[in-house]
């Protein structure tokens, strides 16, 4: 049976109609009209729903949105702003986080539906790993599934955004 | 405007405001039969269906130009990640001299668009020359227009940022037209050459010169490195995917079938019986079932996704393949050689030459090599959203695909197929009224079913007259999509003791591409051809676009007498659905051909890359591009000449390189695999790879360099994990645990190499100031014509890799994929575990 639930969803808190075990990514894209987090599975396997709950990644497309209440999601679209507080800065939020200027700079995407979760799953690390080394990326990402092929450029670019975020953004 | 997520984009991008806006007409120069195109400036609202299929000879088709000076383009390419879009945008940009940044691409859908997209590796290569010609006019057109306003002639004007100037004075691109069209047809009188007759300029279409196109060496944009237009909303969550297409009053899709498909002809998806009342307790769930086509609808879309799992219904289940997967090669051996429905046949032959050759041979090389079915396995399953019109009048369907010019007419005639009291209302409707609007999907390497899901959609909104979206679920798209194909080869392969290769003799086998409607099958519409067609691989040595050692064939390396008889296993009973995947048939003849001479060059105590040198003719202009990315590929990675596997490490881990090459679309590439190989676990990793490729004309390097990257670890991909399984009754690769693909740990770091006569641009990901246009111009100089780029690492790969593993431990493994249980099980015949 449908309930009605408050989620908190990139800072503001959203009403939402759902039953208590829909998967949170069916709630982010059609209630919430978000694009970010994308159904890639359904089965926890790809990482393309992924969305970062209290700061750490998880799966959208099977985390019952029962299970979010209380705490904070963060998605693609949040990012910059999640930066914003991290970096503590007043002031604007920036367009972009790190991460997503990298993704540009390095022009890291093909199709681009995956790319979602990589960065998703590269925020978590950064946010905890200020200096990964090549091996902890690796091990970090190793659970987002890419097809076109992305996976070298993708870690060029963690690598950029853990340098300029280092560096507090400058 | 209704609020619909896409007219809002529309009007964001395609509607401009203000003094100046071109009026829209209709051109009376049009060739009989096609309307001119609704241009860049026609609102989304005032398209019709006389806009499909537009007059390609007028420019209006092709480019507009906007009051504020701003060009849009309507060429109707589909963006696939592959950056063609962009690409375009500089060609147009570089003929009417306006900057990049005053290039805006046009939202692709079938009532504005003039070419409607098509297979991936050609946009750019072909269906690309007609806009060049048709911004070339447009460009002497405005000029015109310019003398005539200005009073200055043609002769002293320049244009620079669409911008007219000369004599003191200047006018902009966007005040000269005001509230008109071009008008103006491509013809020979005005061109040099008929439209879409392409340019011995841009080097592709070899033929009558194209006198207005401008010659490569006045290159300013084409051949410099231009961010992708797409890539900055796909990177902040704004992106529209198919996926996220959202239009009032829709109802969520599933399509429901049996875990898995069947072999060909015994898809193992006839419903014997449909509990209804199993869905009852979910709200607003509905049925859609006609003939052995079953659907559900829910208002949310968990419900459907719970309805599609949760109806009951009883499958009729036969045993369609002959052999489980774990006995496929003993059973393709057995089934090539005894099929009488599709006889052996020779698809190339030297004659006696062959004979001769191995009979003088030093050294000959006998092996079978075998390369596994793939999947296009996209990381979004196919989606599609259509809003069919209860009244027969046509509709919406919103897509994604790689060619849209197909799909009304598809649609139609699948909705006219169906029972009454659906499809009699749709029996005349045309197929112009079907308007497609295409949004990007997910990794589109090829044909797939991603036009069934299209179906499916308009099929369930047809019937219950609402709007719908239709979501594969990740078993649909791993079990239910086509493949590419499994083939195996044997061969004998000889050299002199110089190292000429004298000759070869090939059996192949292996099934052609092969598939069906399976959505139109389902509904009743069509059945398989009671005799399946012929065909067999022709692997190598003749054929196909793949042809890399026929002495006959454009795209030749080596040239040598040699024979090939195919035998194909039966289409019916033991094959699987297959269709074009990326560089299709190429990875699997490589991964054969490329072995072989590596092999033979072992036997003759030579090093890999001087017996492929000496092989290959570089008085030709092919040979010479082949010997460009050999080059290229080897001095970046430090190639050392030597006997492959004649330094064995010590130890468990150890490591080797290979070399392999390979061609696609008529482009050549090299790649140089540097590998870490445990023994003990059979676990190979590719540390780097060198990829060196030849495509003639650059366009935009940095387009070029991504394609090069992804297509080759999207191959190795392929050739290190990829397999498709099945029992007796269907395929049993459903997800991606059965069915795994590269992943982080597993992905090498890369030197991407673009090559050109005499010079190699290093192409780093990103990096602005990549510039080839020196490059451009002699490769044009050289007669090295522009040629595709999406695929043809994918061909190189699978061999450089197990060339690479052989360097490491001196053992062959000709089976892919080339994971630890393969591999292990190489090392163990072999006995160095």
């Amino acid at each position: 049976m449908a309930s009605k639930l408050k989620i908190k969803v990139n800072g503001l808190v959203h009403g939402v109609t759902a039953s208590l075990d829909t998967p949170l990514l069916y709630v982010l894209h059609n209630e919430l009209h978000l694009h970010g987090p994308r159904f890639g599975c359904g089965l926890a396997q790809c990482g393309a729903c992924s969305v970062l709950l209290d700061g750490k990644e998880i799966r959208s497309c099977v985390t019952p949105v029962a299970a979010v209440s209380g705490k904070a999601i963060t998605t693609l679209e949040g990012l910059p702003a999640l930066w914003a507080k991290e970096r503590g800065t007043s002031g604007a939020t920036p367009a972009l986080h790190p991460l997503q200027q990298a993704w540009i700079d390095v022009q890291v995407p093909h199709c681009g539906y995956c790319q979602n979760g990589m960065m998703i799953q590269a925020a978590d690390l950064l946010s905890t790993t200020k200096n990964p080394t090549e091996d902890q990326i690796r091990t970090a990402m190793n659970g987002h599934l890419c097809r076109c092929g992305t996976y070298p450029r993708i870690l060029t670019a963690i690598k950029q955004a853990a340098a300029v975020m280092a560096k507090g953004g400058k | 405007m209704t609020g619909f997520l896409h007219e809002k984009e529309y009007s964001r991008k395609t509607f401009v405001k203000g003094g100046g806006a071109l009026i829209v007409g209709f051109s009376m120069f049009g060739a009989a039969g096609n309307a001119m195109a609704a241009n860049g400036n026609t609102p989304f609202s005032k398209r019709t269906p006389a806009d499909f299929l537009p007059d390609q000879t007028q420019i209006d088709s092709w480019i507009t130009i906007n009051a504020d000076n701003t060009v849009t383009v309507t060429h109707g390419e589909t963006e696939l990640g592959h950056g063609t879009p962009t690409g375009i945008l500089m060609l147009v940009a570089e003929e009417l001299n306006v900057n990049f940044s005053q290039m805006k691409f046009a939202h692709v859908e079938s009532w504005l668009q003039a070419v409607g997209g098509g297979s991936g590796s050609s946009g750019i290569s072909s269906r690309s020359q007609t806009i060049r010609t048709a911004a070339a006019l447009a460009k002497n057109t405005l000029v015109n227009m310019a003398s005539q306003q200005l009073g200055v002639p043609v002769s002293a004007l320049s244009v620079d940022g669409g911008v007219v100037t000369g004599g003191g004075k200047s006018v902009k691109y966007g005040d000269l037209l005001g509230g008109k069209l071009f008008m103006t047809q491509m013809t020979t009188a005005n061109t040099g050459a008929a439209a879409g007759s392409g340019s011995t300029q841009f080097g592709t279409t070899p033929g009558t010169p194209n006198t207005i196109v401008k010659p490569v060496s006045q290159y300013k944009v084409v051949g410099k490195a231009f961010p992708r237009i797409d890539i900055p909303a796909k990177v902040n969550g704004t992106y529209t995917y198919v996926h996220n297409v959202r239009i009032p009053g829709m109802l969520h899709a599933r399509i429901v079938r049996p875990r898995g498909a069947g072999a060909n002809t015994v898809e193992n998806a006839k419903p014997l019986s449909i509990d209804e009342n199993s869905i009852k307790n979910i709200p607003g769930a509905q049925v859609v079932h006609v003939n052995d086509f079953v659907a559900v609808v829910a208002p949310k879309e968990y419900d459907a996704i719970q309805a599609a799992a949760q109806l009951k219904v009883t499958w009729e289940t036969k045993q369609g393949f002959p052999q489980p997967s774990g006995n496929f090669w003993s059973w393709l051996r057995q089934a090539g050689d005894t099929n009488t429905t599709n006889p052996p046949r020779f698809t190339a032959d030297s004659g006696p030459a062959v004979e001769a050759g191995l009979a003088g041979a030093a050294k000959t090389v006998t092996a079978t090599y075998k390369y596994q079915y793939n999947g296009f396995m996209p990381i979004g399953p196919h989606c599609a959203v259509a809003d069919i019109k209860p009244d027969g009048s046509g509709g919406t369907i919103y897509v994604q695909a790689q060619a849209i010019n197909g799909i009304p007419g598809a649609v139609q005639t699948t909705l006219a197929g169906l029972p009454a009291p659906y499809g009699p209302k749709y029996a005349s409707t045309p197929a112009a009224n079907f308007r497609v609007i295409w949004y990007e999907g997910a990794s589109s390497f090829g044909g797939g079913m991603s036009g069934e899901v299209n179906e499916q959609a308009a099929v369930v909104s047809a019937v219950i007259g609402k709007p719908v979206r239709m979501q594969w679920m990740r078993w649909d798209q791993h079990g239910w999509d086509m493949y590419g194909m499994a083939n195996m080869f044997d061969v004998t392969m000889g050299a002199d003791a110089t190292g000429k290769i004298v000759g070869a003799n090939w059996q192949t086998y292996g099934q052609v591409q092969s598939n069906i409607d399976e959505t139109r099958r389902a509904l009743g519409q069509v059945t398989w051809p009671a005799t399946p067609g012929n065909g067999g691989i022709a692997p190598s040595d003749g054929g196909s676009t793949a042809t890399p050692y026929s002495n006959t064939n454009y795209t030749a390396a080596y040239v040598y007498p040699r024979r090939v008889n195919a035998k194909t296993q039966p289409l019916y009973g033991g094959a699987l659905k297959c269709n074009f995947l990326r560089a299709p048939s190429a990875p699997q003849q490589y991964f054969a051909s490329e072995q072989v001479v590596d092999e033979l060059a072992h036997a003759l105590n030579m090093d890999p890359v001087a017996f492929r040198r000496k092989n290959i003719d570089p008085s030709t202009t092919i040979g010479a591009r082949w010997l460009a990315v050999l080059d290229a590929a080897t001095i970046a990675a430090g190639w050392k000449p030597k006997v492959a596997a004649s330094n064995l490490g010590k130890g468990d881990v150890v490591t080797g390189r290979g070399v392999g090459l390979g061609t696609f679309a008529s482009s050549q590439v090299a790649i140089v695999a540097d590998v870490q190989v445990s023994k003990k676990t059979g676990r190979v990793v590719a540390k780097h790879l060198t990829v060196a490729q030849n495509n003639g004309i650059t366009n935009g390097p940095q387009l070029v360099g991504n394609q090069m990257s992804g297509a080759m670890i999207q191959g190795l991909s392929r050739a290190m994990w990829e397999a498709v399984s099945w029992n007796k009754e269907r395929v049993t690769t459903l997800d991606w645990v059965s069915y795994p693909i590269l992943r982080f740990k597993d992905a090498p770091s890369v030197t991407l190499i673009n090559v050109h006569p005499g010079e190699y641009t290093v192409v780093v990901p990103g990096a602005l100031d990549t510039d080839v246009t020196k490059g451009n111009t002699e490769a044009f100089n050289e007669g090295w014509v522009l040629t595709g780029s999406g695929e043809p690492p994918t061909a190189a790969i699978g061999s450089a890799m197990a060339n690479a593993i052989f360097d490491a431990t001196g053992v062959r493994v000709r089976q892919s994929p080339l994971t630890p249980a393969n591999v292990r099980a190489a090392f163990k015949q072999a006995g160095i575990i």
